[in-house]
């Protein structure tokens, strides 16, 4: 049997906005669009919770200082010399950290990915050391490294090398073996092959383990200058904690969190400039 | 001088153990392929068609009997040749380089092998497109167009290479049937214009009897010949040769040495299954 429609139900229906959508739809481009006007609203809600919790003494915050004398401590503290400092230390160590992670790790993946003789050696070994907690290598660390300078920048060393090696391996051997094939019938050497094939090939996992490891990097960095630092933002909590300046303890970890943000914004945006092909338009 | 591409598969045997079992893959193949000549093998699935187009090709080994291409023996059980361009393979599954662009596809082998200058083999590789109607394309990464161009472009990036051989796994597998006869139109013009000698793997019979000058039909595994079909119909062909009475009379002939093989791969397939 045909079903017909009442001729008004055939008309256009234009859909129905709500009075927030309404107004966020102005500038729907714009900053202020659907999904960033949610953003803000939640944080705005957190801080006022926050600001409420600690002026009022509630229990879990009670001692914790309000976001309003954060922000003053903040205007006092930016300007410092201390400050940026800690900044520069930090980011430094974790820059070499990082950098020196990925010049052995990805290698490394690479080879213990594409030649199984190379995984056979090196993996048990991998796999072994890499449960180990990374704040169990404080000690040892600082045994083996007079500089305690070396010692933090090995501990954000193993940081970044654990979750780039296995991502790398990860990335090399879920390649479809046809690539490999393919790129021999087209007569490739094997350094052909490991630079259109291989690398090309892993690239997108090896940039999902160096994102993972900007993550991990500031773990490291912040438990390893509390327990060995001298500078840095780490440290400079841990000071603030000692002297009692509590405002300054939160505002330096928003100060982690943002240039931990911003680091992890630089590898995602530079892995999206080196694999494009991925875009589907 | 005699053209190249002469290929001849002598009493080739293929066995797989790999739990102990001894599966018979191949079973004393032999037949040449002529240079220029257009062959295809037709059998039921996992009949062994692939197993003998990676031993041509180089990715697997001969238990018994060799394979000589222009006078050279490429593979034996005791030695095989490192697969190469004189013997290209267009896969099943597809194997274009996600992350180059077309024409980075479609140059890299010669430029790998350092046969051409850039700008020689550039210019052979836009040619080439043209004749498969992918020029407009060229800096478009696979992923951005269809599968058929896809398949396209793979052809055009071995045929660049100016193989002795070109070896079609089922290129056209995963195609739907409209897309395949588009596809099988711009491989019998890429054929016509290089004139290169093509084994073609399918499971098609149609497909096979439209492209080819030979048909080997296989038998079920152990894949041995069951059947030569010799198509006589002159190029070039178009859709319309698939009407003629010399196409229905050829797959009259075929079809029911096709299906009979079909059967008895499906049966055995139930009873494994039943096991």
């Amino acid at each position: 049997m045909e079903v017909t429609k009442p001729s008004h139900e055939n008309a256009t229906v234009y859909r129905k906005y709500s009075a927030f959508q309404r107004i966020s739809r102005k500038s729907y481009q714009g900053v202020f669009n659907t999904s960033n006007l949610r953003g803000i609203l939640s944080l705005a809600a957190a801080l006022l919770l926050w600001q409420v919790f600690s002026k009022y003494k509630i229990p879990p915050l009670a001692l914790v200082p309000t976001p309003h004398e954060v922000l003053q401590e903040a205007i006092r503290f930016v300007p410092t010399r201390t400050f940026w400092w800690s900044v520069i230390f930090s980011s430094g160590r974790i820059f070499v950290g990082f950098f020196t992670g990925c010049l052995l790790g990805i290698p490394l993946g690479i080879f213990m990915g594409w030649k199984r003789h190379v995984k056979n050696v090196a993996f048990p070994v991998y796999e072994l050391v890499r449960p180990v907690p990374l704040l169990s290598w404080v000690p040892l660390s600082v045994l083996m490294f007079p500089l305690t300078e070396v010692s933090i920048v090995f501990l954000l060393f193993l940081a970044a090398f654990y979750p780039i090696v296995i991502n790398t391996i990860l990335g090399v051997e879920n390649l479809p073996a046809s690539y490999v094939n393919g790129a021999l019938s087209l007569g490739s050497k094997p350094i052909d092959i490991l630079w259109h094939v291989i690398i090309p090939g892993a690239l997108p996992s090896i940039f999902t383990g160096m994102a993972l490891s900007i993550g991990f990097e500031w773990v490291a960095c912040v438990a390893a200058e509390m327990l060995a630092g001298g500078f840095g933002l780490g440290y400079t909590i841990w000071e603030a904690y000692v002297f009692s300046i509590y405002p300054r303890i939160i505002f330096c970890m928003f100060a982690i969190g943002l240039s931990g943000y911003l680091f992890g914004a630089v590898v995602r945006a530079v892995g999206s400039q080196m694999t494009r092909w991925r875009q589907i338009y | 001088m005699m053209k190249e591409g002469h290929v001849e598969i002598k009493d080739v045997s293929k066995i797989y153990d790999p739990l102990g079992v001894n599966v018979l893959a191949l079973e004393h193949c032999t037949f040449e392929i002529k240079p220029g000549e257009f062959m295809a093998i037709v059998g039921p699935s996992g009949c062994g068609k692939t197993t003998l187009l990676n031993i041509i090709a180089g990715f697997d080994t001969a238990t018994q009997g060799e394979i000589w291409v222009d006078g050279v023996c490429v593979a034996s059980p005791r030695n095989r040749l490192t697969p190469g361009p004189d013997r290209l393979v267009v896969f099943q599954h597809g194997a274009l380089f996600p992350w180059k662009t077309v024409l980075e596809n479609v140059t890299l082998g010669p430029s790998m092998q350092g046969t051409m200058g850039h700008k020689e083999v550039t210019e052979r590789a836009r040619e080439l497109l043209r004749v498969a109607g992918l020029e407009a394309f060229e800096n478009e990464y696979p992923m951005n167009i269809s599968s058929g161009m896809q398949r396209r472009v793979e052809i055009v990036r071995a045929l660049i290479n100016e193989p002795k051989i070109l070896l079609l796994d089922e290129p056209f597998r995963a195609l739907d049937a409209m897309t395949k006869t588009v596809m099988h139109k711009y491989l019998l013009d890429l054929f016509d214009l290089t004139h290169k000698t093509v084994l073609f793997i399918t499971h098609d019979l149609d497909e096979s009897i439209y492209l080819s000058d030979r048909v080997f039909v296989m038998t079920t595994r152990p894949g041995k010949l069951k059947k030569w079909i010799n198509v006589a119909i002159p190029r070039p062909r178009d859709i319309r040769t698939k009407v003629t009475d010399a196409y229905f009379e050829l797959r009259k002939e075929a079809i029911e040495a096709v299906h009979e093989e079909a059967l008895k791969a499906f049966e055995r397939g139930e009873r494994e299954l039943a096991r």
